[in-house]
C-alpha cells in the first residue's frame, strides 16, 4: 500500500494543520516525530489558526460546558437564527482520562485563557489542564473545617505579567461573617500556598461566576459595609496581588436580581442582568474599556424575559455571545423551577428570536455552565 | 481568454486534450506556457492517467470560480462528492498529484479530506495508512499516555 512516508514532511504538516481538537491525543500517540511536531510552536501556531479559519469559515464558537459534573468541548453555531432552521450545540468530546482512577467528575471549571482550572467533585485535587497541548498538573487539595464545619475555597487562576514569561497562580479563598477570611497563592512553579494578607469589607460567594480577563480574574462582590451598594464589580491583580477597586455597574442591582458575569471575545466582560418582577426584563451588557480599576459598558441586547420563559434564570444562569448572530445562550435548568428535569440552553436573539435547546436529563444536583474556548499552546509551568 | 487546446501527458503515456484555461489551473502548466506560448504538449512526468484524469475533472469544475453564494455552495457540494468517490490510498496520491502540478484549491480540499478520514483512526491504523514507524519503547509509550491523561474525546458525547 502506498503511504505517507512518501510524502515530503510540508505536505504530513499540510494534513496534520487540519486535524480537529479532538483527535490530537491519537496523533501524538503515533510516533516520536509527531509527537514533538505538535509541541513544536511553529506548528502549533499553525495548526490553532487552521482550527480558527474553519470555525470562522463556519461562522461558529467553541466553547466548554459542564453537565452533570461532566466537561464537554462544545460546537455552537447560531445561523440557524436567520434562516429559521435550528441552531446547533453539539459536543464534540468529552472529558476522559486514560488512567481509570483518575476522576474525571468536576463540580467547577474556570478558564485562564487556553487554560482550564478544574476542581473535581470530590473536592480533593485541582487540575491546571491545556486540553490543546494536553498537560496537566495536579495539585492535592481539601476542604477547611473551620469549628467542625466544612468550607470550600474559590479558586481561580491567573498570570503575573512582570515576568518575561507568564508566571501562572491559583489564588484561593474562603469568606467567612464569623472568622478572618483566607486568602492563599499558589505559584505552579513554586509548589505551595503562602498567605496573602487582606481583610476584605466584602464577601464572595462559592457560587459566584467568575471570569479571567488578560490573566486577572472579575467577580461580582456583596458590600458588607455600604448600605446603598450591594452588588459590585471586583478585580483580583494577579501581578500585583491585590483586589482593585470597586467597579461601577451600568444598572440599578436590586435584591434577588439574577446577574452573572461571562467573558466576551478574549479582552471583554459581558455581564446578564435579570429583574425579579414584572416583564423579568433581561439585559446584556458588555464592556468598551476593562481594566482592574476602570470600566465602561455598552448595551447588547435587551428583552422581556415574561412571554418567553415566564422565570427568572435561577441557577446562576452561564451564558455565552454571539456577537455576529447578536445572541446569547443562557444555560439553566427547565422552567418548572421548584423540580427541574432537564438542563435547557435557551437561545435569544433580537426581534423576539427565542428558542429552547434541550440539553438533557439532570442526573446529578449540578447546574449546567459554559464558557468560551480558544486553544492555545501556552505551556503550564512545570516544576524546575 | 483563449480557446486553445493543450495536452497533457501523464508518466504512463496517457494524453488528455484540454483547454487552455483549464490547464493553467495547475500552475506548474500556467508557469511552462508563461515562459513560452508556442507549447501544446506538455509532459507531466510525476503523475499516472488515472490520478491526472481525477484532477483535470476537478480543474474543469473550478474554472470559472464565480463569487456568488450561491455558486459557491454548488462548488462545496460538488467538492464534499467529489472527494467521497476516494479512498484513503487516491487520497494519499492525489495530495501529491496536487502538490506536484500546483493545484492550490485541490491541495487544500484533499488535506481536509484526509484529516476529516484519520480524525477517528486509532494510532495503529494512522501508522499503517501513513507508514509510519512505532518508534516509541514500552517506557516511552506510557509517558505519552501520562503526558496525554487527560483529553477530549469524540466518543460517547450526548445527542441533544
Amino acid at each position: 500500500m502506498k503511504n505517507m512516508s512518501n510524502l515530503p514532511q510540508d505536505l504530513v504538516e499540510e494534513i496534520l494543520s487540519r486535524v480537529p481538537l479532538t483527535s490530537l491525543r491519537a496523533m501524538r500517540s503515533t510516533c516520536k516525530k509527531w509527537n514533538t511536531l505538535f509541541k513544536d510552536e511553529r506548528f502549533t501556531k499553525k495548526h490553532i489558526a487552521q482550527v480558527a479559519v474553519e470555525t470562522t469559515k463556519e461562522r461558529e464558537f467553541v466553547a466548554i460546558m459542564l453537565l452533570n459534573f461532566r466537561a464537554y468541548l462544545m460546537r455552537v453555531n447560531l445561523q440557524g437564527i436567520h434562516n429559521n432552521s435550528n441552531p446547533l450545540l453539539k459536543p464534540i468530546g468529552k472529558l476522559i482520562s486514560l488512567d481509570t482512577s483518575d476522576q474525571v467528575n468536576i463540580s467547577r471549571v474556570f478558564r485562564c485563557e487556553g487554560l482550564l482550572l478544574c476542581t473535581t467533585k470530590d473536592y480533593t485535587r485541582l487540575v491546571v489542564w491545556n486540553p490543546y497541548l494536553g498537560q496537566t498538573l495536579w495539585i492535592c487539595v481539601e476542604p477547611r473545617f473551620v469549628r467542625h464545619r466544612k468550607f470550600y475555597y474559590v479558586n481561580v487562576l491567573g498570570y503575573d505579567k512582570s515576568k518575561s514569561c507568564y508566571a501562572y497562580k491559583i489564588l484561593r479563598f474562603a469568606h467567612f461573617f464569623f472568622e478572618k477570611s483566607i486568602h492563599e497563592i499558589y505559584e505552579l512553579n513554586s509548589n505551595s500556598w503562602r498567605v496573602l494578607d487582606v481583610t476584605p469589607h466584602w464577601c464572595i460567594s462559592y457560587n459566584s461566576h467568575s471570569v479571567s480577563l488578560k490573566g486577572n480574574t472579575y467577580w461580582f462582590t456583596s458590600n458588607l459595609e455600604s448600605k446603598d451598594k450591594f452588588l459590585e464589580l471586583l478585580c483580583f491583580d494577579f501581578t500585583t496581588e491585590k483586589f482593585g477597586l470597586h467597579l461601577p455597574l451600568p444598572f440599578e442591582f436590586y435584591y434577588c436580581q439574577t446577574v452573572t458575569l461571562s467573558a466576551f471575545k478574549e479582552e471583554q466582560l459581558a455581564v446578564l442582568h435579570q429583574s425579579s418582577y414584572g416583564d423579568l426584563g433581561m439585559e446584556i451588557w458588555i464592556t468598551t474599556k476593562i481594566e482592574p480599576n476602570e470600566v465602561s459598558w455598552s448595551k447588547f441586547l435587551a428583552v422581556y424575559m415574561r412571554p418567553l420563559t415566564g422565570f427568572q434564570f435561577n441557577t446562576g444562569g452561564s451564558f455565552l455571545i454571539d456577537e455576529e448572530n447578536r445572541a446569547v445562550v443562557v444555560f439553566d435548568t427547565d422552567k418548572h423551577i421548584f423540580n427541574p428535569t432537564r438542563n435547557i440552553a435557551y437561545i435569544i436573539g433580537e426581534n423576539g428570536y427565542y428558542r429552547e435547546v434541550d440539553l438533557g436529563e439532570i442526573t446529578t444536583e449540578s447546574f449546567p455552565l459554559a464558557c468560551p474556548y480558544v486553544p492555545s499552546s501556552m505551556q503550564i509551568n512545570q516544576h524546575p | 481568454m483563449s480557446s486553445n487546446k493543450i495536452v497533457l501527458t501523464s508518466s504512463d503515456g496517457e494524453s488528455f486534450e484540454v483547454e487552455e484555461v483549464v490547464a493553467r489551473k495547475l500552475q506548474i502548466v500556467g508557469h511552462m506556457l508563461e515562459d513560452d506560448c508556442v507549447i501544446n504538449e506538455i509532459p507531466l512526468q510525476n503523475v499516472t492517467g488515472d490520478i491526472l484524469s481525477m484532477v483535470i475533472e476537478y480543474c474543469k469544475t473550478h474554472v470559472d470560480e464565480e463569487e456568488s453564494e450561491e455558486a459557491q455552495t454548488k462548488l462545496k457540494t460538488w467538492d464534499e462528492e467529489f472527494m467521497k468517490k476516494f479512498d484513503i490510498k487516491t487520497l494519499l496520491q492525489i495530495i501529491l498529484a496536487a502538490n506536484y502540478l500546483n493545484v492550490k484549491g485541490l491541495l487544500d480540499l484533499v488535506s481536509q479530506t484526509i484529516a476529516d478520514t484519520i480524525k477517528d483512526y486509532t494510532p495503529e491504523q494512522i501508522r499503517e495508512v501513513f507508514g509510519v514507524e512505532n518508534d516509541y519503547t514500552e517506557e516511552e509509550e506510557a509517558e505519552v499516555r501520562k503526558e496525554n491523561a487527560w483529553a477530549f474525546d469524540e466518543a460517547d458525547t450526548p445527542k441533544p
